[in-house]
C-alpha cells in the first residue's frame, strides 16, 4: 500500500512534519477542553472551521507540491535531465504521473478523514482547496509552454468554481469541467516537450534556472545568457527584450480574465453580506498597483531629459516626446476612477462596473502606447542604470 | 563614420554643451580631453544614446540615434559604450558575464570562448574568471568591464576614462595596444575620454579640446602644435588653449624682478 502510495507521497520529512502539526494543533484543542472541562470551541463554529482549515492548509502545500516537483517545466534539473533522455509524451513521466491519480484521492479521503469527527462535511473542503491550487497552478506551465488556450480555460474555470465555491455539488461540477481543460491542455503541452520555439518557455526557463542559482554556490552552474548583464549592456546593448510570448491577444484576454476574476471576486463579497467596502479597497490596490507597474517599467532607468527646474527655465513644462509615457496611466487612472461611480449617479449594478473598469484599465494599461521597445529605443529620454541595477550590482 | 550636428545639451538650465559639431572618420581614434566639467562625459553620452539632446542630430554609420527603431537598433549593434563606472552583476562569475555579453552581440560561440580566454588572459584575470565578480579589487573589475567591450567585436567604441579606475600598468600598456591594432588594423572607430595628456599624446589620431561646452579645437597634435604656436607637449598647448591669461600672466610673474 505504502509503496503504491509513494508514487505521489511528499517526502518522509513533510509528512511527518505535517502529522506532527496536526498532532499538535489536535492536542492544544483537546488539552483546552479539559482543562477547561468544557466543549471550549463547541460554542462557535470554530470547532468545525479550525481543523477544516488546518488541512486545507495541508491540501494547499500538497498540491503545490503535485504541480511543482513533478512538472519538468517548473523544474530546470529535471527539465535537462529530461532532454538527455529518450522520453515522450508517450511513455510516462519518470518522476511520477502529473495528472490526478487514485493515489491522490485516498491521500485526500485520508486527510478529509482526519478532519471529519470534527469538521463533518466541511472537511470536503480539502478536496475543494486541493483541486483549486492544483488546477490553478497547473495553468502556468500551460501558458509558458505554448498552450495558452488551455491555460485561458483553466483560468476561467478556477474563476467559476470560486463563484460556485459555497456549493459543493456545483464546484465539484465546475471543478472537473476545468480537470478536462486542464487535462487535455497537459497533453498538448507534454507532447510539445521539450518546448522549442517556445519564447515564453525559454525566458521562464532561464529566469528559474537564475533563481535556482541563486540558491547553490555562485559559479558552480555555469550558464552564460542568464538574467541581467548590468549597466550599461542591459539598457544599450542590442535589446534581448522579447514580447513575442504576449502578444496583442494575450494582452486582451488578460483583460477579461481580470475583469472575470473581479466578477467573482465581488459577487462572493455579495454573498457574504459584505459592505463592498473590502472589495473597494481591493480593486483602488489593483488600481494603485497596475499603475504604478506600467510606471516603473517605462521609467526605470528612463528618466527626462531635462529636470524640473530646466523645464521651467527653458519655458517647457511639457516635453512631449517624454510626457507621453504618462498618458496611459493617467488614462488608466481617470478610467479607474470614473467607471465605478457609475453605479452611484445612474444605479448600475457595481457588479457589473467594477470588472469593467478593471478590464478597461488592463487594456489601456497593456495596449496603449508607446510599446515599451519603441520608448526605449526612441524616446526622448536620458538612460540610467535604474534602480533594480543600481542596487542589484554593488 | 560618427557625426555631430549642433549639438546642444542641458539638463537644467545652464547648457553643458553648446552647438557642438564633430565628424569622426572611420578607423579614427579620437580621445576627447578637457578639465572636469566641462562636458566630456556628456559630449560621449550623446554620442552614446544615453543622453537625448535638445537641439541637434548623432548620426552613425549613416543611421540617426533615436530616429526609429530600426536606425537605433543598427546602431547599437554596431556601437559599444562603456561608462566610466559600469555596474557589473556581482553573484555572476567573469567568465559567465563575458560570454553572456558575447551572446547578446551574436558572437558565434566558438570564437567567443577563445575570444573570453584571451581577454581574461590578457588582463591577467584567468585565474579569477569563474570567481564572482563580487570578490574583485576595483581594478579587476575594470579590467573586466573593459574586456566585456572589447569582447563585443563591435566596428564603434565609445569609451569613457578607460585608463581610470585602478587600472594597473600592465593594464594600461593591453588597453592601449589593443585599442591601437583595432583601429589601425580592424577599422575600427575609437572615442574615448581621458584627463592624462600623456596617454592621450601616445594613442590619439585626433584630439577634440573641450571648453564651456564647446569645441576649443580638434585637430592632430601637430595640428594643435601649430594652431598654438607651441610645439611643447599636449599638457602645454591644453594649458594655452584653456588658461590663456592664467599662462600669460604667470609668463609676466617669471619675469625677472628689477633688482
Amino acid at each position: 500500500m505504502i509503496r503504491w502510495l509513494r508514487v505521489v507521497l511528499p517526502p518522509w520529512w513533510a509528512v511527518i512534519l505535517a502529522g506532527f502539526l496536526y498532532t499538535l494543533f489536535q492536542s492544544a484543542l483537546l488539552g483546552l477542553e479539559w482543562y477547561f472541562d468544557l466543549p471550549l470551541f463547541g460554542l462557535m463554529d470554530t470547532e468545525k472551521e479550525v481543523p477544516a482549515l488546518v488541512m486545507g492548509q495541508f491540501a494547499f502545500g500538497y498540491a503545490v507540491y503535485r504541480v511543482w516537483a513533478f512538472h519538468p517545466a517548473l523544474r530546470p534539473g529535471y527539465f535537462q535531465w529530461l532532454c538527455g533522455t529518450p522520453w515522450s509524451s508517450v511513455k510516462p513521466l519518470p518522476l511520477g504521473p502529473l495528472h490526478l491519480v487514485w493515489q491522490d484521492v485516498i491521500l485526500l479521503a485520508l486527510w478529509a478523514g482526519l478532519s471529519w469527527p470534527r469538521a463533518g462535511l466541511q472537511s470536503l473542503n480539502v478536496f475543494q482547496v486541493f483541486l483549486f491550487t492544483y488546477l490553478s497552478l497547473l495553468g502556468l506551465p500551460h501558458f509558458v509552454t505554448g498552450q495558452k488556450s488551455w491555460a485561458y480555460a483553466v483560468a476561467f474555470g478556477v474563476g467559476v468554481m470560486a463563484l460556485v465555491a459555497r456549493n459543493p455539488w456545483l464546484c465539484f461540477g465546475a471543478a472537473s469541467v476545468t480537470y478536462v481543460a486542464a487535462f487535455l491542455g497537459l497533453r498538448a503541452s507534454l507532447a510539445s516537450f521539450p518546448w522549442e520555439g517556445t519564447p515564453l518557455f525559454s525566458r521562464f526557463q532561464r529566469r528559474m534556472q537564475q533563481e535556482l542559482k541563486s540558491k547553490e554556490s555562485a559559479g558552480q552552474n555555469p550558464g552564460p545568457n542568464q538574467g541581467t548583464l548590468g549597466w550599461p549592456f542591459d539598457h544599450l546593448g542590442p535589446p534581448h527584450l522579447d514580447l513575442t510570448g504576449f502578444d496583442r491577444r494575450d494582452r486582451l484576454l488578460a483583460g477579461l480574465l481580470l475583469g472575470w476574476w473581479f466578477y467573482v471576486f465581488y459577487s462572493l463579497a455579495r454573498s457574504a453580506d459584505s459592505d463592498w467596502y473590502g472589495a473597494h479597497v481591493c480593486y483602488s490596490i489593483f488600481l494603485v498597483l497596475g499603475i504604478a507597474f506600467r510606471v516603473a517599467i517605462y521609467c526605470n532607468g528612463y528618466l527626462p531629459p531635462l529636470s524640473l527646474l530646466g523645464r521651467l527655465g527653458h519655458g517647457r513644462p511639457i516635453i512631449p516626446g517624454y510626457d507621453q509615457v504618462f498618458i496611459a496611466p493617467l488614462l488608466a487612472l481617470a478610467v479607474g476612477a470614473a467607471v465605478p461611480l457609475v453605479p452611484w449617479a445612474t444605479g448600475l449594478d457595481p457588479l457589473i462596473a467594477v470588472p469593467s473598469a478593471v478590464v478597461l484599465t488592463t487594456w489601456i494599461l497593456l495596449l496603449m502606447g508607446p510599446s515599451l521597445q519603441t520608448w526605449r529605443l526612441t524616446g526622448y529620454h536620458r538612460i540610467t542604470p535604474g534602480v533594480m541595477t543600481t542596487t542589484q550590482m554593488r | 563614420m560618427i557625426e555631430l550636428v549642433n549639438i546642444t545639451q542641458h539638463y537644467g538650465v545652464r547648457p553643458v554643451l553648446r552647438g557642438i559639431n564633430l565628424r569622426v572618420k572611420p578607423g579614427e581614434l579620437v580621445v576627447i580631453v578637457g578639465p572636469n566639467g566641462m562636458g566630456k562625459t556628456t559630449l560621449l553620452g550623446v554620442m552614446a544614446g544615453v543622453l537625448q539632446p535638445q537641439h541637434g542630430v548623432v548620426t552613425i554609420d549613416g543611421h540617426q540615434r533615436r530616429q526609429s527603431v530600426a536606425a537605433e537598433l543598427a546602431i547599437r549593434k554596431k556601437a559599444v559604450y562603456l561608462p566610466d563606472q559600469a555596474w557589473l552583476p556581482t553573484q555572476r562569475t567573469a567568465r559567465e558575464f563575458l560570454l553572456g555579453v558575447g551572446q547578446l552581440y551574436d558572437i558565434d560561440m566558438d570564437r567567443l570562448m577563445e575570444h573570453v580566454n584571451r581577454l581574461l588572459s590578457l588582463f591577467e584575470l584567468s585565474e579569477q574568471g569563474d570567481w564572482v565578480i563580487s570578490s574583485y579589487s576595483s581594478g579587476q573589475k575594470k579590467k573586466l568591464a573593459l574586456a566585456s567591450a572589447l569582447l563585443t567585436e563591435a566596428p564603434v567604441l565609445l569609451l569613457d576614462e578607460p585608463f581610470s579606475g585602478g587600472l594597473d600598468p600592465s593594464g594600461l600598456l593591453a588597453l592601449k595596444r589593443v585599442l591601437k591594432r583595432r583601429v589601425a588594423e580592424q577599422g575600427a572607430t575609437v572615442v574615448l575620454t581621458s584627463p592624462v595628456p600623456e596617454l592621450v599624446e601616445e594613442i590619439a589620431d585626433r584630439i577634440v579640446i573641450l571648453r564651456n561646452g564647446t569645441i576649443a579645437a580638434f585637430d592632430t597634435l601637430e595640428g594643435l602644435r601649430r594652431l598654438t604656436e607651441c610645439p611643447g607637449s599636449l599638457a602645454e598647448i591644453l594649458e594655452r588653449l584653456m588658461f590663456p591669461e592664467t599662462t600669460k600672466k604667470l609668463q609676466e610673474y617669471f619675469k625677472e624682478l628689477p633688482t
